[in-house]
Formats: C-alpha cells, structure tokens, sequence
C-alpha cells in the first residue's frame, strides 16, 4: 500500500492549476490532467490478468508524468478485506434495463499513485466471484458493467478536480465511452483493449436495449461497440495492435488502428540486484554469481545436479499458452540434455499433462501447479530458458520478468512477444539487441528446434552472456509508455474538442456504397400467390396506402423484403448492413424480393426515391448461422426384419403387463456402425402432402 | 438431496396443436375430421396409457403442450357432440366389417379388434373422460405424470410477425389460455414450430415462464457455443432456460426410412378402408361430396418398400410386440447416450426429445403403445435414466451456462424457408398490416367499453387466427391449400371490415352484425393483448 505521498503531490501541482482548464491546453503532449480509469481489476486486489496488473502499476507511471489518476473499480464481494471506506464519494440510482439499482461510491484508500473508488452496488457486485463461480458466468454481466460505465460517467462529470479524459478498460468499461459522448461539453475518451478475446458479446438487441445500440453500428460487444466511438484506442503492444486491427473489422470502420503501447513492470518489484526471494542477488556484471540460483532451483524441486539446461514454463495452462504444444514437444526436448520446470494452472487436462511428465521424469521435469508469486522470481533467476509458446499474447509480462533476471525467452513470434524479444539476425549473426529466440511457426518441432538453436548458443558462454547482458538491460519500465499515454490523453482531447465544433457526428463516419453488377440474381416479383392452388374467398386490398418495409431472415443466406410507398414511381432498393450497402434492384411502389445475403450478419433494406433520398428503412434482420454440419447427420438404419420374430403377445388389447417387457436390449444401436444421411425436418408430414 | 441418475435425465416433450377448426354452419364440415383422426388415434390413447400407468403404479413422467387452439377446441361442447357421433359411425362401421369379415380379407382378427377397439374408446370418451379431455389433463398434471405448456396464442411463427407488440399479444394469449384451462400459470413455453428469434426470450422472460425449446443447431450454434453442447440447457440473454431438441433420438422416431415407424411390421398409414372398400358400401361412412378418404379403418402394414397394392395384412400382435422391443432399444440408446455425455464435474445430462403428440398414434398407430412400453422399462431403470419434465430438471440440476440461442426452427434446413417461401410469402405483407393496424387501434382505444369493446375483441381474435403457422405450412405443403388461404383471407377481412367500422364510429359499430361477433375462441379475449 505505497503511492499516498506521491499521489499527495501530484494534488498540489495539479489541484486548482489553471492549466487544469482544457481551454487551456494543448493536444499534443500536454502538461497532464486528471483521468479516469474505468476497470474491472486493478492489482493487487482483484486481478486475473494483464488489465489487473497494469491498473496496479500504469497510475504510478503517470503520475510522475503529471497525469493525475482515479480508478472506478467496483466492490466486489472478494474485496471485503478493504475496509469499508469512510467518505462517500457520490451517492446515487442507475436504471438499466427498466430497473433501477442504488448505488454508492466510496473513497478507498490510494494505492499505487491513485486514489481508488470503489462502486457499491450490492445487488450486483457482492458476489464471490469477479466474473462468475463456480456455476458459471454470471449472467447479469453486462448489466453489471453497464451499471460500472453509467457511474463512471456520472462521476466524470461531479468529480473535482475535474475529470479530463475517461479511460475504459477491457470491454467491461466500454459502455462508459459510448455514453461519455453524449456529455457537454464533451469528454475525451480513451479505450485501452488488455485483451480482445474478451469482448463482452451480448448481441446488437441486447445492446439496444441497453442504449448501447445504434442500427447503423450493428455490432454485438461491448469492446467493439466502445471502439467505434472512443476518441483514442490503445492495446498492449503494436504487433497486437496490428493483428486485432487486421483482424477486426470496426478499426476499418473507425478508420485508423490501435495504438500500441507496451506495458511495463514494476522494476521495484522485479530487481535481480535486490530481490529477497532469490538465493544470489546479481546484475549485469555479476552473472556467474546467477548459477547459484540454478542450484536452489533444482534443489527446491528434487531435479538432478547435472550440467544440464535449465528450461522454464510459466503461465496460466491454457490453449492459448500453448502449453499443448510445448506437452507435444517434451519427449523431443528431453532427448535434450535439458530439464524442465512447469509453473501455473488452469486446463486440468494441462495440469495433469504436466503431473505425468514429471512423474515420469522426476529428475528432468519440475512441476509447479499453482501460482506462486515468490516463485516466480526464484525460477526467472534460477532457468537458463524461458518458453512461451504461446498462440497470441497482447503484451505479455512474463517474458519482461524472466528477462530482468536474465532468463532467455525462446517465444513464439506474435503480440507483445514480438515487441519485446529480438531474435538472433539470420544466420545465427549476432545482431546488436538480440535477447531471445522466435518460432515463427507454432509447432513441436519448431519449438524443438528453436530450444535446439539456443543450446547450441549456450555452448558459447560469451555469446550467451551478451544475450542475457542485452536482456537485463532492456527498457522495461513504464516510463517510455507512460508518455505515450501522456500523448494519446492529448489527441484525445483533440478530438473531443473538435467533436464539439462538429457535433453531431455520424456514428459511422462514411458508409462505401458498393453496387453489384449482379443485379439480375434478385427475383422481384408481382405481389400474387403463385398459381398451383385456387384462391378462394373474400380478396384483400391490394394496397394499404401506407408506407411499408419490412424485412424477414428467412435463412441463412436469403433475406425476404416487400414494401410498398403509394403514389411513387420509380424507387431504388438498397441493401445494407452496418458496414456497407449494395443496390438491389430498381423497383417499382409495391412489391417483394429474395435477397442473397450472408449469415450471421444484420441487414436492413432502404427504399431511395429518384433524387436519391432516403424514402423508407426497414427493420433489422438478423441472418442466422449458415446450414450447419447439424443439418446433415448420420444415424445408423435400424434392422427392418429381426431374424427369429418373437412370438405375439396374446394380451388383450390394450394392456402391457411388465412381465411382457424384455430387459433393455442392446438391439439396433443407434452410436456408431454403418451410417447414412438424413435430413432433418418433417418427412413423415411431407409424404402427407 | 436428490440422488441423481447414473447416466442422466430424460425429458420426452409432445406437442399437440391444431388450427382452430369449428363450422357450426356446416355439419358435418370436412376439416373438422383433423381433431377427430387426433382424438381418436392420439389424445385418448395417450390418456388412456397415462390412466394405464397410473393404475398399475408406473411412474411416468412427460411435458406436454396443448396448444391454446387445441384446448379452446377440446373444450367445445358442438365439436364434443360431432366427435362422439364421428365415434358412433366409427363403431357401425368396425361393427359391420367384423360381421362381414372372413380370415382372408378382411383379416377377421384386425376387424374384430378395430370393432373391440372403437367401442372401447366410445366408452372411454363418455365413462372415463365424461367428454371433458381438458379436465383428464389437469388429472394426469395433478398425479404428477405430465408437466402441462403452453405456446403462443394461435400457433404463430413468432418471428415471421411484424412486430414485438405482435408476438406478445401471441405470448400472453398462450399464458392467458393456459391459465383459463388449467388454473395456475404455465412454467414452459412451446415455441411455434420452435421457432426461436433473438430477444423473444424477452417476450417470455415478461410473462414469467421458465424455459422454452429448440432445434438441436439453435443451442449448438448459439454464441458463445454451449461447452456441453445438447446435454444441458443453456440460459438465454433475458434469462430463461432453452433446451435443445436431441438430434438421434428426433431421428429414430420422426424418420420414416430411418426410425421405428418404418417398421415392416407396423400399421400403414396410407392403405384405408375409405380406398379399398367397394364404393357403395363404404359411401355412407364418407362425407356428403362422396369423395373416397381415410377412415381410419387400416388392415395393411408398412410390408417393405412395396406397391400399396402389395402391402401386406396387419398384425396387432406381433405390431404391438414389435413396440415393446423398440422402447426397450430407444431405452438402450437413451442409456448409452446419457452416459456418453457424462462427465464427472458437470450436472447429470438430459436428453430432450421433442414430438408432435400426433406422431404417435396418427402417423405411427403403435406410438402410445410405445410410449407405455418405454415408461415401463424405464421405471425399472430410474436410478440409470430418469424420465423428467423440464422443471424438473432446472429444478434439480440448475442450467450454468449462458448463451445467445442461434435463429432457429424445427423444420425442414431448420429456417423459415417452411413457412416463408414462393407458395406463401404472399401472405406476410397482409398479416403485417392487420397487424400494425391492430396495434394501432389498441393505443387509440385503451380502456374501450361496450359495443367498441366487444368489436376490438373480435378484431383481435380474427387477426389472431390468422396469423395461425398452420395456413402458410399447409399452403408450401399443399395438403389443403383452398381451405387455408381461404381461412387467412376471411379472417383478415373480417379484421379490416371490423377496424373499418371502430374508425368510423357509433353507428358503424351498431351496424355490426352479432353472428360476427361470436366469443369464439377464447371468450375472455382481450383486445389489449395488443397494447
């Protein structure tokens, strides 16, 4: 519990400063302000992950560089070991979805360069689980961190001194940029993703219904709804930042890419020269010193006192680690004269992976289960290699840490690995800042090779040396990134000041108007029941002058529309979905069309008079997911004439006695043997017809 | 605390739905013949195994929709009084084919048991029900053997209505007849033709109901993608449980090629005594066009992939044998799959096996049979393979996880390309502005009293009729496509005749004639359903 002190003068410098009136500032780089973190976690009480860890260092950092930093955090019932806080801080209701919740806010102690407020809201957050338990995902999720982003908003507005840029995090504080934009004057927002495999996807109604949805925008998660309408958006590293831009399509609809800023580490904390947890402190010119940390580490775990290479995993056992692959690649590695420790868990598939390779190898492989944060610092010390092969990482703390105490990454080339381990130059060259190993490809054998590639290198102390020597050194602080924050929070400001100018801005800022040539594949049609049955009875008016237009998903890729606009002549039908539209067809005032679309996507069709005006749209279809290998099954056709009828029961119709009953037979089984396709449906009611 | 199954649960749901056919004017009126053939070959079997069940200590333990249409009609006095005289020509005529039956043709011992068989039933209808089937339901529910649903109002395709005013009038409807039938409020919805589209949860979540159902691809490809996949129900958006419809068990009961009513053994369908009787013998038991149909007298069995003309003669016995040794396999099978998905750390599995109840019995005679079969080998076998309601299972193993369902139907590509193609679309853009029109009427008018009352009433029940699934389907399938257009065109002319006259005031309102303002069905209707 550090930070008070330098939180208290970053008060005097910035309390009441004129400089505090944005007017006053400029964009670029400028002289700090207040922001307001908006997260789900924030270390060291509640943390799962990356987002956790940088709420619990990144203030800090910003602090130093005049930024001032509130975090909005909520109480959750894991937290009750934070005294309940004195002061209140606001006190008011939120109503979501037609309910309303109470809600206070409470100072809590500051923590790492900022002050903490704590969201109270029972009904929702004093539950034991951040996310969920043991059951599951909570369910009401988003409308928890619904409740988390409207109090930030609220808050931005009331909170003195005031508040000059919101800062969400994750998609749990998405919401609160997409609101903020309703503020004036307005607020600059800046939305930092931790990690977008997590998006908060509710689906474009839910998010309707929590005036979240906006038809033109169509999307389903929180994290891309809070990217198109955040001023500046951030990830952890800049390769993460071009793959999750590449890989999404709302940063093509934004217009521009994440920025890239990589997270830093407490280097307080992580300190080779000072680390009590270790059993030889060293540093750069002290390495041999470092091999006694080896020997505490083979001892601590019951591994052989050999000269073999120490190899370390550390992470949580999941699919995303690739600890899979590394599990695939350990009979190859062994062959090696290496041995392995594994620390984490996760995936008890993993977890027992790793159990029986150690039983099998008592003396080679090391397991951990478990998280251990003392470990950690003992096994970066003591491991000559770290491995991460992992499958995407945003950012990636490990391989700083381990670095700091002169570990060498062997990783897998993608997100903030990328960013933070430099590879050997080609042909095994030593280029000037190389600290580590890529595979470029995820595979066993590549990571058998690349270990390979590094014992070969660990042959040659001098060169091996260097690598740790570059390792060690590497900037891994917060300071670079902390100013790149400082310059993010100014284009931020930027923007919303321009916003103010401009207001109201188009939600999405252009829309490609993309006309197909296949225009023909459209069937319109006269509204007229087909012929092949009699129309009787009384008729129905042909029109009911009124405008009409309406669309129905009607499968996957087929959408129906009709309309009908009295009194026009020549109208234009468009398709579009929230990126982008087509022209259907040229119709006339009534009428009807099949149109080929995709699935899983959100249409709406607008009908264009001639001088190209908006006439009429539609409603949203929703297109469901495409004919699914489910559609298709196989079931085996039970026997028609079993050999050796049974003889008939002469019961009296109508009543089975027990004893008629045979045992369960396994008969015909329906798992497995010959197969033959079916469709699913209704062929019984078919062949009535 | 309850035990739980060594493998899992079983959750059998039926669905018994019919568009509300009622003629007064006309006697007899052909379509009419749709609830009697189901009143004869499925309802009262299906009560008849239930009283069965209970009378011998059998546990048996099902879901069951009535749809509000089916309901309003089971509980029609004139349509009560035409099914027993249907019975009664039933009986004249089993009575005469027994007399004149020889061993060759007709074979003289499924004559006699049609005859022991349509006697036996005219009883029942009159002894054992007193000709009130709703009242024999709420028995089986309050003996605990069914957990009784509802669906929406008039068998709607929720998502083809124009609006969520629309589909809720639709929900409440379903909700207000449950509770007019069966005194207390329904638990389960039965989606129309498990037509599911995103946020009509919502519409269910405000009525209370717990759960609902889809096809197997409305879990499996639902977002995120369910981790245990059909083996337990996932928790929608708004809240409630959708449970997914079993894929293999669907297959070894629906299919025709594949499943157990394919049976050589089995009774067929498609050879009646309506054909194959010689003319005029068989033309006082056939309506007064004189046109030869089914009626429901069968001596043949399915033989094989022959001619009808080759079929061969029925056997009850050996059917009904036939029965016992495929509930004893569907069992096996249960067993086996619930036990495939087992897994240590989750809750026990279910498998969800949804039926249309007319499956069983009118398209495949030996299903109640089975059905009684299948519940007995599975009351020996209760600490293997429960058979449950879905309550009961939400009761007993709380669903964990929480999933957007995928759009989806049980028919044919699991789309609505059944009920929305080139043979009906025509009828969307009508039904649409009834649709808008009533809602429209509903805000203008919301504490409407009187001769105003009782025509927004009406008008809702015509919109609502019309808007029955059941008129697009038959128009695709063409089973009966001059009946069902007819029946959508006069209801919404009605409507709009009707909407015409609340616009145009007073004396229009006089003018209405009171034939068409007839309280049926659903005499406790309430136009602002559409509110």
């Amino acid at each position: 519990m550090d930070g008070p002190q330098l939180l208290a003068g970053a008060d005097e410098d910035l309390g009441g400063s004129p400089l505090l009136d944005p007017k006053a500032r400029k964009g670029e780089s400028g002289p700090g302000g207040h922001v307001l973190h908006v997260a789900a976690e924030m270390s060291p009480y509640v943390s799962t992950g990356g987002l956790g860890e940088v709420l619990g260092s990144l203030p800090r950092a910003l602090a130093a560089r005049d930024w001032r930093s509130t975090v909005l955090l909520p109480l959750y019932g894991t937290l009750e070991g934070l005294a309940p806080p004195a002061r209140r801080t606001w006190s008011g209701t939120v109503d979501v979805l037609r309910r309303t919740y109470p809600v206070d806010v409470w100072e809590g102690p500051a923590v790492q360069g900022a002050h903490l407020l704590l969201l109270d809201c029972p009904a929702l957050f004093a539950r034991q689980g951040v996310y969920g338990d043991a059951a599951g995902l909570f369910a009401d999720n988003d409308v928890r961190y619904a409740v988390l982003s409207k109090v930030a908003v609220r808050l931005a507005r009331e909170l003195d001194p005031p508040v000059d840029v919101l800062h969400a995090h994750d998609w749990h504080a998405a919401p609160a940029v997409v609101w903020a934009r309703e503020l004036d004057p307005p607020l600059a927002t800046v939305l930092t993703i931790h990690n977008h495999a997590y998006r908060g996807e509710f689906g474009p109604q839910r998010l309707a219904a929590l005036e979240l949805g906006d038809v033109e925008a169509s999307v389903g998660s929180f994290l891309e709804r809070g990217i198109l309408d955040a001023d500046e958006v951030t990830t952890v590293s800049p390769a993460y930042a071009q793959e999750i831009a590449a890989a999404s399509g709302v940063f093509a609809r934004r217009g521009d890419a994440p920025w890239g800023i990589l997270n830093g580490l407490d280097l307080r904390e992580w300190d080779p020269r000072s680390d009590r947890r270790i059993a030889s402190c060293f540093d750069v010119d002290t390495l041999p010193a470092r091999a006694k940390n080896r020997d505490a580490l083979r001892e601590e775990l019951g591994l052989a006192s050999t000269d073999d290479v120490v190899a370390a995993f550390q992470g949580r056992f999941t699919h995303q680690k690739g600890l899979d692959i590394l599990l695939d690649a350990a009979p190859r590695l062994l062959d090696r004269n290496l041995q392995v420790v594994f620390h984490g868990d996760g995936d008890p598939r993993l977890e027992e992976g790793v159990r029986r390779l150690a039983r099998e190898h008592p003396q080679r492989v090391g397991a951990v289960i478990g998280f251990d944060r003392d470990f950690s610092a003992r096994l970066f010390a003591g491991t000559d290699v770290l491995l991460m092969p992992s499958r995407f990482e945003p950012c990636g703390l490990t391989q700083l840490q381990a670095m700091r105490y002169g570990a060498i990454p062997i990783v897998h080339a993608t997100g903030g690995l990328k960013d933070t381990v430099h590879p050997l130059a080609e042909r095994g060259r030593r280029s000037g800042a190389s600290n580590g190993f890529w595979l470029k490809t995820l595979t066993p054998r590549a990571l058998s090779l690349a270990v390979g590639k590094a014992l070969r290198y660990l042959a040659r102390p001098d060169a091996w040396r260097t690598l740790q020597r570059n390792a060690m050194t590497q900037d891994v602080s917060w300071d670079a990134s902390a100013v790149t924050y400082g310059r993010v929070y100014g284009q931020a400001r930027q923007k919303a000041a321009h916003r103010a100018r401009k207001a109201p801005i188009a939600p999405v800022a252009a829309v490609a108007k993309e006309v197909v040539e296949d225009v023909e594949e459209i069937v319109e049609k006269v509204v007229e029941p087909r012929p092949g049955y009699a129309l009787e009875g009384p008729p129905l008016p042909e029109g009911y002058s009124q405008d009409a237009l309406h669309v129905t998903a009607q499968s996957p890729r087929l959408l129906y529309a009709y309309w009908e606009v009295p009194g026009a002549t020549s109208l234009r039908l468009w398709l579009a979905d929230a990126q982008r539209r087509r022209e259907v067809a040229v119709v006339r005032a009534r009428g009807e069309a099949w149109i080929p679309v995709e699935p899983e996507r959100i249409y709406h069709v607008v009908l264009e008079d001639g001088s190209g005006e908006p006439r009429l749209r539609s409603n949203l279809a929703c297109t469901p997911a495409d004919r699914p290998l489910e559609s298709i099954v196989d079931v085996t056709a039970l026997s028609t004439e079993p050999e050796g009828e049974p003889p008939p029961t002469r019961a009296p119709w109508g009543e089975l006695s027990p004893r008629d009953l045979p045992p369960p037979s396994p008969g015909p089984v329906t798992r497995g043997g010959p197969r033959r396709s079916l469709r699913l449906g209704y062929p019984l009611r078919d062949e009535d017809s | 605390m309850k035990q739980s199954p060594s493998a899992g649960y079983f959750c059998l749901v039926l669905h018994a739905h019919l568009p509300f056919v009622r003629h007064p004017e006309h006697d007899p009126f052909l379509e009419e013949d749709w609830l009697f053939e189901a009143m004869s070959e499925t309802y009262l079997p299906l009560l008849w195994m239930l009283d069965r069940l209970h009378e011998d200590g059998v546990p048996a333990r099902l879901a069951l929709n009535v749809s509000p249409t089916l309901a309003a009609m089971l509980d029609d006095a004139l349509l009560g009084s035409r099914y027993a005289r249907r019975l009664d020509r039933l009986c004249e005529l089993s009575e005469l084919e027994a007399a004149t039956s020889r061993n060759a043709h007709p074979p003289r011992a499924v004559a006699l048991f049609y005859r022991e068989r349509f006697a036996a039933l005219r009883r029942y209808y009159d002894d054992g029900l007193g000709r009130d089937v709703l009242r024999a339901l709420r028995r089986a529910r309050d003996r605990g053997q069914i957990e009784l649903l509802t669906c929406p109002g008039t068998h709607a395709v929720l998502p083809l209505l124009s609006c969520d005013h629309a589909r809720r009038a639709q929900v409440r409807v379903g909700v207000e007849s449950y509770r007019h039938c069966f005194g207390e409020a329904p638990r389960g919805m039965w989606l129309s033709e498990c037509a599911y589209a995103h946020d009509i949860d919502a519409l269910l979540a405000e009525e209370g109901l717990d759960y609902f159902f889809v096809d197997a691809h409305g879990v499996l490809q639902a977002r995120p993608r369910p981790s245990r996949g059909l083996a337990a129900p996932i928790i929608t958006p708004w809240g409630i449980a959708a449970f997914g419809r079993d894929r293999e068990s669907s297959h070894q009961v629906w299919s025709a090629d594949a499943g157990y009513p394919g049976d050589p053994v089995y009774r067929e369908f498609y050879r009646d005594l309506g054909h194959d009787a010689a003319y005029d013998y068989i033309r006082p038991f056939l309506h007064e066009d004189g046109v030869r149909r089914n009626v429901g007298i069968k001596y043949h069995r399915v033989s094989g992939r022959v001619d009808l003309g080759q079929k061969e003669h029925y056997d009850v016995d050996a059917a009904r044998q036939r029965a016992v040794v495929h509930a004893g396999n569907f069992h096996f099978n249960r067993v086996e799959q619930a036990k495939a998905l087992r897994t240590e750390q989750a809750p026990a599995p279910v498998v969800t096996c949804l039926y249309d109840a007319e499956l069983f019995g009118h398209w495949w005679f030996e299903g109640p049979w089975f059905l009684e079969a299948f519940f007995r080998v599975a009351a020996q076998h209760a600490d293997v393979l429960l058979p449950v309601t879905p309550s009961e299972y939400l009761q007993r193993e709380p669903a964990v996880f929480h999933a957007r369902p995928n759009p989806s139907t049980w028919g044919i590509d699991g789309d609505l390309s059944m009920w929305l193609n080139g043979d009906n679309a025509w009828m969307l853009r009508h039904q649409h502005a009834a649709e808008r029109r009533m809602v429209t009427l509903a805000a203008a008018h919301p504490h409407a009293e009187g001769p105003t009352r009782r025509v927004l009433d009406q008008a809702a029940r015509e919109l609502l009729l019309a808007q029955s699934s059941d008129w697009a389907f038959i128009l695709a399938t063409k089973s009966a496509p001059v009946y069902a257009q007819r029946r959508f065109r006069e209801h919404l002319h009605r409507f709009h005749r009707l909407a015409d006259a609340i616009d145009q005031g007073p004396a229009a309102l006089q003018a209405v004639d009171p034939a068409e303002l007839q309280p049926v069905p659903f005499p406790w209707l309430d136009y602002r359903v559409f509110a």
